[in-house]
């Protein structure tokens, strides 16, 4: 995992996004009544760590599937390390690494013959393999169970052998479907330092799948939002906050004294731009436009009451991402 | 790389029959029935033109050698579907059709294995412990013999991978596989002689519709072309099918036995490849889910 | 058998009667001339003596003659005449231009009850031109002269079972000068007994008369059935052997000794090709058996039987039963013998007899020797060492996972 750029399979790294969507559409049923994913158009950046989220059945392992070419999209284009993800998939599956769900082993085989089998696909030589299998088994923390077999292993020893057979072939782009799903929480903890870890030193694109918004906020550089096939949003994290915000207003939190928590309710509700004001635990929760806080906080001094704490509630992305979904 | 891979998977495939252990075991069995009933065969006086070829017991080859093409392809899809480990594996760098073709080069290669080893075994054997005499014209015999059970018992490897296919379960694919064996293999004369009987009241052996019915079981042709009987299941028709008794008849040059059993032979040989095709293509537009 | 008696002193007797005789009878002229070498002879009473002359035309005669012959002087009951190619002359013709020659035979036969002495006898040969010639011819009766047919057989005596032929082989000898006719008669046998005299070459036809030219002798089969019933003992045949012209003759006595303890001789006998093969397990072999009518009589449903041993199977190659089997007669059957292929390496013997509805064969012999074949059992070792090279070829190869 030195270096990715070694991959071989003529990928075209000089091209920024290492992955671009155009208008990806894929229909099920004999008139294609059902639209699994709808006009789908996305950028993944090399290097990146990119969180795909949505509800379940929101379209997110079909558009990976297409991906990596076990579907053909019904429309659109896309491109995964500069292939054609129609006419290219063999080029594709060359330099990427997939993490699927639900993922199946050979149970009878050991960990390091299944990696063994997986290896020969890519007809690496025996002697690299043989090395690489070791260290990727020592990466995922498996070093100690390398020659145990897979039937023995729990769900997080399945998952991080899962993650190494994904980087067997060094790719240049991972595909992890819910990487973390049914693991326990540290082992998701551990498997998201993984993936951070491969991130950050090996210089792997990830294309990561979760409905686990504290997980992707956690580990993606961006993040795209998809419900019914259709994409709500992509960006940053932040960027994801601000568009919501933009749309759904803001919630402030203020601590007052001198007045009454009723009067100050009575006032805020009369301005424009404050949507909803309730009382909570002696505090304030105010709902109101962003830009608002300059006028809150005047009509609270003119009703001769003074905040001793006025701040703003910043959505984790949990909620950015039920906003997103709500609106 | 393409084509390579599908020796990977044929590779893996050997390796998992060869490394299981209940596999191994019936293995030995076979083996030991084959011998067992060879050499049992061997110690009865025989009118037929050769003795170490009479001695085989062909009848008890036709009825179990089936299991072993069942034991190699009945859980060759329905295994790997269901533990998921077909999704991984397609995520690598080979098409589906790589897979079947991989399987099914694997498990003819077992099977292949197997019929050798079990047909040379019993009859090296026996002539070490009996001491008979073996010709070039017997040397020949047997290896067409071996060919055919070849043939034959890949004709239910088919079967079991197709049936593997389509099916969702190791269990039921093991169900239906054993259905499919007791029916068309070892029982199919004796139904269709209780059928016939009931039906139309003809008792004898050698009505056309009979003759046209045998037709569609393995077995009829395979105990053709070996022996020249009509059928070599249980309880089912006793009667020879032709005045050669089938490769086996050393009064006759294999070139005429070959002739003579020429439909028995296309039948034994293209079927398989038939039940190849339609499991190749099943599987081809298989959905599986990732 | 005549015993000789004398033979050198009436020889030198006979010597000195020719040298006696010896000047051609002659006349002064004559248009033929009379030869005779011999002019004396010795005879039995009753035998025929032969004297042969020869007569000539005249050296310096070209016309056609011929010459009467007669005989002028004989004792009383003497028989004498001229024969030629044994029938009887009284004349002789010569053709013209040619000096030619021909040979008579002046044949004297003398009362049996001759007494011994010198008899003379005088023929005329009388020309159709010239002088008649006579000339005389000496006959010695002797009673005690040696009659010149001799018989005589190498075996005369042999032995056998009641109602079991045999053949005695008799040997005839004429010692006569010239050719005599014998016919030959049993003299004596015990009743009810079967005597046939057989000619030598095939063994098949029946002889009554005999010829034998002069100085030369001939083979005959006395063949003798004892009838079933005779007890044991030593029995004489009598075989007479009389001369046509004369009737006297010479007769053998053969002696058959009639002994029901020597074992019965078999009509069928068996003759396997080969009385002992080596077959491997599981391998046949074919072998021919010969069955032969070696007595004298039609056997009817002549079957082979087979006795079998365990582990070997033997099949008869045959359409049951053979009608008729004529004596000499012999058949090849054809005999599978197979081996089971368990059968342990060991010699067994087949036992096979021929039966029909008159005898029984003796049992004969074939030993079959059970040979593992070390070529199977090399090709059984290749065979597995083939198979788990095979197993150990695709384990290592495909087997590593």
């Amino acid at each position: 995992m030195e270096n990715s750029q070694d991959i071989s399979g003529g990928s075209k790294t000089g091209n920024e996004n290492i992955l671009e969507i155009r208008n990806l559409t894929k229909q099920f049923g004999k008139q294609g009544e059902i639209v699994a994913v709808d006009s789908l158009s996305l950028d993944v950046k090399k290097g990146e760590v990119f969180g795909f989220v949505g509800p379940n059945g929101a379209g997110k392992t079909t558009t990976m599937k297409m991906l990596i070419g076990l579907l053909e999209p019904t429309g659109g284009i896309g491109k995964v390390a500069g292939f054609d993800i129609v006419r290219e998939i063999i080029n594709i599956r060359k330099v990427t690494g997939v993490l699927p769900e639900p993922a199946g082993f050979y149970d009878n085989l050991t960990a390091r013959q299944n990696l063994r089998f997986y290896a020969k696909l890519y007809n690496i030589e025996a002697g690299i393999r043989e090395k690489r299998i070791v260290e990727l088994l020592d990466m995922v923390g498996l070093n100690g169970a390398i020659d145990q077999k897979i039937g023995g292993f729990s769900t997080g020893m399945r998952k991080r052998f899962g993650l190494a057979q994904a980087l067997i072939n060094e790719p240049e782009i991972l595909f992890l479907d819910e990487p973390t799903s049914g693991i326990d929480p540290k082992g998701a903890q551990m498997m998201r330092g993984l993936i951070k870890q491969l991130s950050r030193e090996n210089d792997v694109t990830v294309f990561l799948s979760s409905h686990s918004m504290s997980e992707v906020e956690e580990i993606c550089n961006r993040i795209a939002v998809i419900e019914k096939g259709k994409l709500l949003a992509v960006g940053t994290v932040e960027e994801l906050q601000d568009m919501v915000r933009e749309k759904e207003g803001v919630q402030y939190i203020l601590e007052i004294s001198d007045i009454s928590l009723q009067d100050a309710v009575e006032k805020l509700s009369e301005i424009d731009g404050v949507f909803e004001t309730r009382i909570r635990d002696g505090v304030l929760h105010v709902h109101a436009d962003t830009g608002m806080r300059f006028e809150i906080a005047k009509s609270i001094k003119l009703l001769g009451g003074t905040v001793s704490r006025f701040e703003e509630d910043r959505m984790d992305l949990q909620k950015v991402f039920l906003k997103l979904i709500e609106s | 790389m393409k084509g390579r891979n599908v020796f990977v998977i044929a590779q893996k495939e050997v390796a998992d029959h060869l490394q299981d252990t209940g596999f191994l075991v019936l293995l030995a069995i076979y083996t030991i029935i084959i011998f067992s009933s060879t050499y049992m065969s061997g110690s009865f006086v025989h009118q037929e033109s050769s003795m170490l070829l009479g001695s085989i017991n062909v009848k008890m080859i036709a009825m179990f050698a089936p299991l072993i093409g069942i034991v190699l392809g009945f859980d060759a899809v329905v295994r790997e579907q269901k533990s998921g480990s077909l999704n991984v594996l397609l995520t690598h760098p080979l098409f589906r059709d790589n897979i079947i073709a991989g399987k099914l080069l694997g498990s003819m290669l077992v099977l292949a294995a197997i019929i050798i080893f079990s047909v040379f075994v019993s009859i090296g054997t026996l002539l070490i412990f009996y001491g008979v005499e073996i010709g070039y014209t017997e040397i020949i015999r047997i290896f067409v013999f071996t060919i055919l059970t070849f043939f034959y018992v890949s004709i239910f490897l088919g079967a079991a991978v197709l049936i593997s296919t389509m099916v969702k379960d190791g269990t039921d694919s093991l169900t239906y596989n054993v259905v499919v064996w007791l029916f068309i293999g070892i029982l199919f004369g004796a139904i269709l002689k209780t059928a016939i009987a009931i039906l139309t009241g003809d008792i004898s052996n050698e009505s056309v519709l009979i003759t046209q019915l045998l037709n569609m079981a393995p077995i009829h042709h395979f105990a053709e072309a070996v022996v020249g009987r009509i059928d070599l299941g249980f309880g089912g028709f006793n009667s020879a099918g032709s005045v050669i008794g089938g490769i086996f008849d050393t009064e006759y040059t294999l070139t005429q036995c070959l002739i003579e059993f020429k439909m028995n032979i296309v039948v034994l040989v293209v079927t398989p490849a038939i039940l190849f095709i339609i499991a190749f293509i099943a599987f081809l537009r298989k959905d599986i889910t990732l | 058998m005549f015993i000789k008696q004398n033979f050198k002193k009436l020889g030198i007797a006979l010597i000195l009667i020719i040298l006696l005789t010896l000047p051609p009878a002659s006349a002064d002229w004559s248009s033929v001339t009379v030869i005779t070498s011999i002019t004396g002879k010795v005879v039995l009473p009753g035998d025929t003596v032969e004297f042969p002359i020869t007569i000539e035309k005249g050296h310096n005669n070209s016309d056609e003659a011929w010459c009467s012959l007669s005989i002028k002087d004989k004792s009383d009951g003497w028989s004498a005449g001229f024969y030629n190619d044994g029938d009887q002359v009284t004349g002789l013709t010569f053709p013209e231009d040619k000096n030619s020659s021909k040979k008579i035979t002046l044949r004297v036969k003398p009362p049996i009850n001759t007494p011994n002495g010198a008899y003379a006898i005088w023929a005329d040969f009388k020309p159709d031109d010239g002088d008649t010639i006579s000339q005389e011819f000496v006959v010695n009766v002797d009673s005690e002269a040696v009659l010149d047919l001799d018989i005589y057989s190498d075996m005369p005596g042999l032995e056998t079972r009641p109602n079991d032929p045999v053949e005695f082989y008799v040997t005839l000898e004429n010692d006569y000068d010239h050719r005599v006719t014998a016919s030959i008669n049993v003299a004596e046998k015990p009743d009810s007994w079967d005597v046939e005299f057989l000619e030598e070459g095939n063994g098949k036809y029946r002889i009554t008369k005999t010829s034998i030219a002069a100085n030369d002798k001939q083979n005959f089969i006395v063949k003798v059935r004892p009838s079933t019933n005779v007890s044991d003992g030593t029995y004489p045949v009598i075989v007479d052997v009389a001369l046509e012209n004369s009737q006297i003759g010479v007769s053998q006595q053969l002696d058959l000794t009639i002994n029901r303890g020597i074992e019965e001789e078999k009509m069928l006998t068996i003759f396997p090709e080969s009385k002992s093969i080596n077959l491997n397990p599981g391998s046949s072999r074919e072998i021919v058996v010969n069955l032969r009518n070696s007595g004298d009589r039609t056997l009817n449903n002549v079957e082979l039987k087979i006795q079998g041993v365990s582990g070997i199977t033997t099949f008869v190659r045959s359409f049951g039963a053979i009608d008729e089997l004529e004596p000499g007669e012999s058949r090849e059957i054809p005999v599978e013998i197979k081996v089971r292929a368990d059968a342990s390496p060991d010699t067994k013997e087949i036992l096979m007899r021929a039966v029909s509805d008159e005898a029984e064969s003796e049992d004969e012999r074939v030993e079959v020797s059970v040979v593992k074949s070390s070529s199977g059992g090399f090709i059984g070792i290749g065979m597995i060492i083939g198979a788990l090279l095979l197993l150990v070829f695709i384990v290592s190869k495909f087997g590593r996972r």
